[in-house]
């Protein structure tokens, strides 16, 4: 082990062990408040009290003495004049309609409004409603040559080469050396200039809004996330631990999200059987039980080349061949169109192990 | 000691990545359907001026020999998108796939004076391959069923997994004129009914009619001498001779043990029928049996050791099995009504009989040790059951109700599918399915 291995290797170990057991080291104290506090004695106690209580009705208090009459403060009676009358506002000419006044001072915390659609956040999950047909490999860069005209890329034809190897010819010196008639070969593919940053116009994003997920539960979050947190860290360290980066498909951890619901699951099964012929099976055939794996891609079809027998019970391996031979069948042919599967519950259902143990037809 | 400190750390790595794999989505299928198989039969190419009628008459037989299993299904020629032009050519399978092909038989026929030369390859369609190798047979212009038919168990074998019986024929008593004066005699056809031949004349009655292990000899009871008396036939020549019998006996019931240099029968002296064993060079017989009641219809297991017969010596017919050799037997039916004419099975594992229950007739099968009995078939009258080479069909006798009733041969799938009467040239019954022919 040379001495970059062992460092990194030191590394990486300290790494896990600080993740794994970082926490019992961790002896940072929490945070608190810090109050003062004295001892009083229970007089003081209470007189603090008095000082501070409600004062109290008292019954002792003098009435107060009835007001006298003033008399010369009467009013004397007069001739009868008519009132003096105010002239009425003159409504003809209301008041001037004053503006209310606006307060322009402005807001606190002002927020920007820009007259753009608003960014929609990508989910992070549950997709699959949505999930392109194909897998968001990386386009290949176009073309990166300069010509001074633009051609056409070549039409694609699905004729192979031809692996036979010809003979090699000598010219004929005898003969006349006619050259052949060739037709002139389409230049290569290009373009006249080099747009590095040039993608298709074709996006992997989706075409309509995904519906929001609904707010999970507080209780539930706040329990999960740091666990996840915690899972996905240890994973990270262990993926960098083994030398692997990002996690394939078949790497990944137990499937997430609800399991396929029983109809689910039934309706899978009823889909196979409709295509598991076992009319030309041998009776031994008949008789094996055998276990066949089969991953499936997002669109619910079977990829064949993934479907194998794991293992057989209760025959000769010609037996479990002819029973495996009529299971395969099965699969590919009711597969042909993709099972009925729900497709946000993908993680479920990529790999299916099927027991094919048809005792009823025995 | 700190390499093994990380190698420890890094095991327990693998081993939790390990088990944070994803869990396969797992279900049982107990259920499923049976179906004929599509098969495509495309003309067989003729690769000689002349050989195009042979050719075309070897594909239909080796479909007609497929479809009449019941497991197989031909695809209409009209459907083909692919035309199999050269024996050599690859196949197109996405052309068969489209149409459902499962299976693809293709064939090409050579045909120089008198010899014919036809050789075949079968496709499993949907897994893209061939299935065994291609196979090439010789014979001559007269021969060509016979050529169809070794096809046809070729690739029966192939996507079955189990041997063919295409090859194979069929000795039986042929029945002709009313019910009151019915003539018979021993008649030998392909196991289709194709090139049907008399063994004998009409001028005795004949029964039971048996194959000898290798197909080229018959045992039948004859009433020429006015008694029953059993009789050996080669095939080849029609010669035949009378089994050395004592006077005054009736023989009755033979059939060949496997080694072929035996025979058991049901010999009837005093009125007491019992059976026995004779060797047929030297004529030295071994009772097996010693009872005071009826044994006859004696059938060897396919390992010679032991011997199905019916008795009706717990007071009704029913089935027992005892040693090659004799002594004690065990009864192996046990279900209400009588059982008769029990056949040990290819394969050893079933025996056909014959049972009467309830006013009716039935051919059905059960294990050795009596269990699993299943019935096959019902009617008014029908008996005499015989296994296909392969152990896979039983063929029978069926006769109609009524005076001018008649007698044919059906066959059946053990599964008690694909019952279907057997092509014969009139009336017939009493059949014995030969062996595969070499």
């Amino acid at each position: 082990m040379n001495r970059g291995q062992s460092i990194s290797l030191i590394g990486h170990a300290g790494l896990i062990g600080l993740l794994l057991f970082g926490g019992k080291w961790n002896s940072e104290p929490l945070p608190f408040e810090i109050s003062d506090v004295s001892v009083v004695s229970e007089a003081e106690y209470q007189a603090a009290l008095a000082a501070v209580r409600a004062p109290q009705a008292v019954s002792d208090v003098t009435a107060p003495a009835p007001p006298r009459e003033d008399t010369s403060a009467q009013p004397q009676a007069t001739a009868d004049t008519p009132p003096v009358t105010q002239d009425a506002p003159d409504v003809a000419r209301p008041e001037a309609d004053v503006s209310p006044q606006v307060d322009r001072r402005e807001p606190e915390g002002r927020t920007e409004v820009e007259d753009v659609p608003p960014q929609l956040v990508q989910p992070e999950e549950d997709v699959a409603v949505l999930t392109p047909g194909t897998s968001p490999r990386p386009k290949l860069r176009p073309i990166e040559r300069v010509a001074p005209e633009a051609v056409n890329t070549p039409e694609q034809t699905d004729a192979a080469p031809s692996e036979e190897v010809q003979p090699e010819t000598a010219p004929d010196t005898i003969a006349e050396v006619v050259k052949p008639a060739t037709e002139a070969a389409q230049p290569e593919a290009a373009t006249t200039e080099i747009n590095p940053e040039a993608r298709d116009d074709e996006t992997l994003a989706p075409a309509q809004s995904v519906r929001p997920k609904g707010r999970p539960e507080r209780q539930a979050e706040a329990a999960t996330a740091p666990a996840a947190e915690a899972t996905n860290a240890v994973n990270d360290a262990l993926a960098e631990a083994m030398g692997g980066g990002d996690d394939t498909a078949e790497d990944r951890p137990a499937p997430s999200g609800p399991p396929l619901t029983g109809a689910e699951r039934e309706g899978l099964k009823l889909a196979i059987i409709r295509c598991y012929n076992v009319g030309a099976l041998s009776t031994e055939a008949l008789a094996v039980t055998i276990y066949v794996s089969v991953e499936m891609a997002r669109d619910g079809k079977p990829v064949i080349a993934s479907i194998k027998l794991l293992r057989s019970e209760n025959g000769s391996e010609a037996a479990a061949k002819q029973a495996y031979d009529a299971a395969r069948r099965a699969i590919i042919i009711c597969g042909n169109d993709g099972f009925e599967l729900p497709s946000e519950k993908y993680d479920q259902w990529k790999t299916v192990e099927i027991k094919f143990n048809p005792e009823s037809m025995r | 000691m700190i390499l093994r400190l990380l190698s420890f750390v890094l095991v327990a790595a693998l081993s939790a990545k390990t088990v944070a794999q994803a869990e396969p989505l797992r279900i049982e299928i107990t259920d499923a359907v049976i179906e004929p198989l599509p098969v495509a039969v495309p003309e067989f190419v003729a690769e000689t001026a002349g050989a195009g009628p042979v050719a075309a008459d070897i594909a239909r037989v080796v479909a007609e020999d497929l479809k009449g299993t019941g497991l197989f299904r031909e695809i209409d020629k009209a459907a083909f998108i692919s035309q199999i032009s050269s024996f050599d050519a690859p196949v197109q399978f996405a052309d068969w796939k489209a149409i459902n092909a499962q299976a693809l038989i293709t064939g090409a026929v050579t045909v120089q004076g008198e010899q014919v030369i036809v050789k075949f390859r079968v496709y499993d369609v949907f897994a893209g391959q061939e299935l065994g190798k291609g196979l090439q047979l010789a014979g001559t212009r007269a021969g060509w069923r016979r050529m169809a038919h070794k096809v046809a168990d070729q690739v029966y074998t192939r996507i079955t997994g189990e041997g063919g019986y295409f090859d194979s024929r069929v000795v039986y008593v042929s029945e002709t004129g009313p019910k009151d004066d019915r003539k018979k005699r021993l008649a030998i056809m392909d196991y289709d009914g194709a090139n049907n031949q008399f063994l004998t004349d009409s001028s005795a009655i004949v029964l039971a009619p048996r194959f000898s292990p290798t197909g080229d000899r018959v045992l039948y009871t004859s009433y020429e001498t006015g008694f029953p008396k059993i009789y050996l036939l080669d095939v080849a020549s029609v010669g035949r001779r009378v089994l050395q019998s004592r006077e005054g006996t009736m023989s009755f019931a033979p059939r060949f043990a496997p080694d072929g240099r035996r025979v058991v029968f049901s010999l009837e002296s005093g009125g007491n029928t019992d059976i026995y064993l004779m060797d047929v060079t030297t004529g030295a017989e071994q009772r097996l049996t010693h009872a005071p009641s009826i044994e006859t219809a004696p059938s060897f297991s396919p390992d010679g050791r032991q011997i199905v017969f019916e008795s009706d010596r717990s007071g009704s017919q029913q089935l027992y099995i005892m040693s090659a050799s004799g002594g004690e037997a065990r009864r192996i039916s046990t279900g209400p009504g009588r059982y008769g004419t029990p056949v040990w099975s290819p394969r050893g594992d079933l025996v056909a009989f014959t049972k009467q229950s309830k006013g009716r007739f039935h051919i059905g099968i059960m294990r050795v040790d009596g269990t699993g009995e299943k019935l096959l078939t019902a009617s008014f009258l029908e008996e005499g059951p015989t296994w296909a080479p392969n152990g896979r069909v039983i063929m029978f006798t069926r006769e109609t109700q009524g005076t001018d009733g008649q007698s044919s041969l059906y066959s059946v799938d053990i599964s008690g599918r694909n019952l279907q009467r057997v092509r014969t040239e009139g009336g017939a019954s009493d059949p014995s399915w030969s062996p595969l022919q070499p």
